[in-house]
């Protein structure tokens, strides 16, 4: 059986696929947040965690760039998700 | 004749929805940002097309017109940015909002809008979730939410089908004058590029742009602040915002959590919440990524309060950003300072009005005029070597 190139799964969290990248890519989306925000990649539950490393290689493959060029999406609070509830605990500090 | 050039700058709501309109009637334009497309306030927002804040009168007028324009716009232009009604409740806790809301209904009432002012035991038919034993009442309009993203991408790819050139992670050193009109810019790796007529829609940027060639442009701008919760099944109908922003914004004294949310305009059932406000001195630049700790505890008391049943919901991430506006809380739209120059910033509600802006503005560069007139708008800006 051959499988579809295109259907693999790149962001398992927002399931999106090497086929839905590679369209970004070719409409001109040249850095991992910028797929982000056309695809939905990395905007799940693990915020990229693992499809941004993904995304970045094949935007080197495909835009003939090198790592370095590439802008990566910084994580952003909270590093792990937490409830509504919890975030009450953080106080402001008094001056 | 030749065919005028034009130079568009900040790939926001206003200078994306610029480029395509000026793209699509044939003028050769390049839109030029510091990061990327929709990397600012645009997007950062949550793509309400909201018609219910409008300040009466060319606000107003502009904003309806542009409200009709949105509604056809997927059909006209063959593209998708995920419009979809959505309700917006404006929820009033005491007596003082409450006299807010009956006057933004009185005042939107008589502008035409179909508003609604809500008593307190009404408020459930719109959100059935919400606990409104504390509340004394709220304002309902039925309006619209986009995807901000498919919304920003959606114009620059119909430009780039026009031949738009984009240029992003450029940033512009300073607009060039000679003789008392605009020749082009300087990018900030001192690359020049000539043009006829240069637009200016660096949002909580423009000031500072503007300060260089004389031109005091009033933009201030309050810390934004943002969180995406992870999706759940349909449970927040509406865009709610608590009537507290009419009272505590642009209040210099403290960060006041006026809280915000409403469902992702994406549709994939994220909820988002926001946000507070706090003037910001200094550079936009200097806004830190970081969420105040202030805002995470009101965020919490008050979704505690009006969505007790969400206490377990899980943040996913959150983001701030400058998000402009002008002291008067009218916009600068229009030809301003050295001719050929316009700007397009300090807009109250960008989403809705961009159809509109893109269309007067390329109204201003291939007839000088547009219809209505921008002189209440433009008067805003000073230009000090006149």
């Amino acid at each position: 059986m051959k499988i579809d190139e295109r259907k693999r799964t790149i962001c398992r969290c927002e399931e999106i696929t090497y086929g839905e990248i590679i369209d970004a890519i070719r409409n001109g989306r040249r850095s991992v947040k910028a797929i982000k925000r056309a695809t939905r990649a990395g905007m799940g539950a693990c915020q990229g965690r693992t499809c941004s490393h993904l995304i970045m290689q094949i935007l080197v493959e495909e835009c003939d760039l090198d790592y370095t060029e590439l802008n990566s999406d910084r994580p952003g609070f909270p590093l792990i998700p937490v409830t509504i509830t919890s975030l009450e605990r953080i106080k402001p500090r008094k001056d | 004749m030749r065919t005028p050039r034009a130079i568009v700058i900040g790939a926001g709501y206003h200078g994306c929805s610029i480029a395509a309109h000026l793209a699509v009637k044939g003028i050769r334009t390049i839109l030029f940002d510091k990061k990327e497309i929709g990397a600012g306030s645009s997007g950062s927002n949550f793509g309400c097309v909201q018609l219910q804040d409008s300040a009466p009168g060319l606000s107003f007028e502009i904003n309806s017109y542009s409200f009709n324009k949105i509604w056809r716009m997927e059909k006209e232009f063959g593209i998708d940015f995920n419009l979809r009604p959505l309700g917006s409740l404006i929820l009033a806790s005491n007596h003082m909002e409450m006299q807010e809301l009956e006057t933004l209904y009185t005042e939107k009432k008589s502008c035409g809008l179909d508003i609604k002012l809500l008593e307190k035991n009404e408020i459930n038919k719109y959100e059935p979730n919400i606990n409104s034993r504390n509340l004394l009442g709220a304002t309902y309009f039925m309006q619209g939410q986009v995807d901000p993203f498919k919304f920003l991408y959606a114009f620059v790819d119909t430009g780039v089908r026009s031949g738009l050139e984009l240029l992003e992670n450029t940033g512009i050193k300073r607009i060039l004058v000679k003789d008392g009109a605009v020749r082009g810019i300087e990018t900030d790796n001192g690359q020049e590029y000539f043009a006829d007529y240069i637009i200016c829609t660096a949002g909580a940027w423009t000031k500072q742009l503007c300060e260089k060639i004389d031109l005091a442009i009033p933009i201030e701008f309050i810390k934004a602040e943002a969180f995406v919760t992870e999706p759940l099944d349909p449970y927040i109908q509406t865009f709610f915002s608590s009537a507290s922003f009419f009272t505590d914004a642009h209040e210099n004294t403290s960060v006041n959590t006026s809280l915000c949310g409403a469902p992702s305009g994406a549709g994939a059932g994220n909820l988002l919440l926001g946000e507070t406000s706090r003037e910001w001195d200094g550079s936009p630049d200097s806004i830190s990524e970081l969420i105040s700790k202030e805002h995470c505890s009101g965020v919490s008391n008050q979704m505690k309060e009006l969505f007790p049943g969400l206490a377990k919901l899980k943040i996913l991430r959150s983001w701030t950003t400058a998000s402009p506006s002008t002291p008067s809380l009218k916009p600068i739209l229009g030809f301003a300072g050295p001719e050929g120059l316009i700007i397009a910033a300090g807009f109250k509600s960008s989403v809705v009005i961009a159809p509109a802006v893109g269309e007067i503005v390329t109204d201003l560069v291939t007839r000088g005029k547009t219809f209505c007139d921008l002189s209440e708008f433009t008067s805003q800006a000073v230009y000090l070597q006149k």
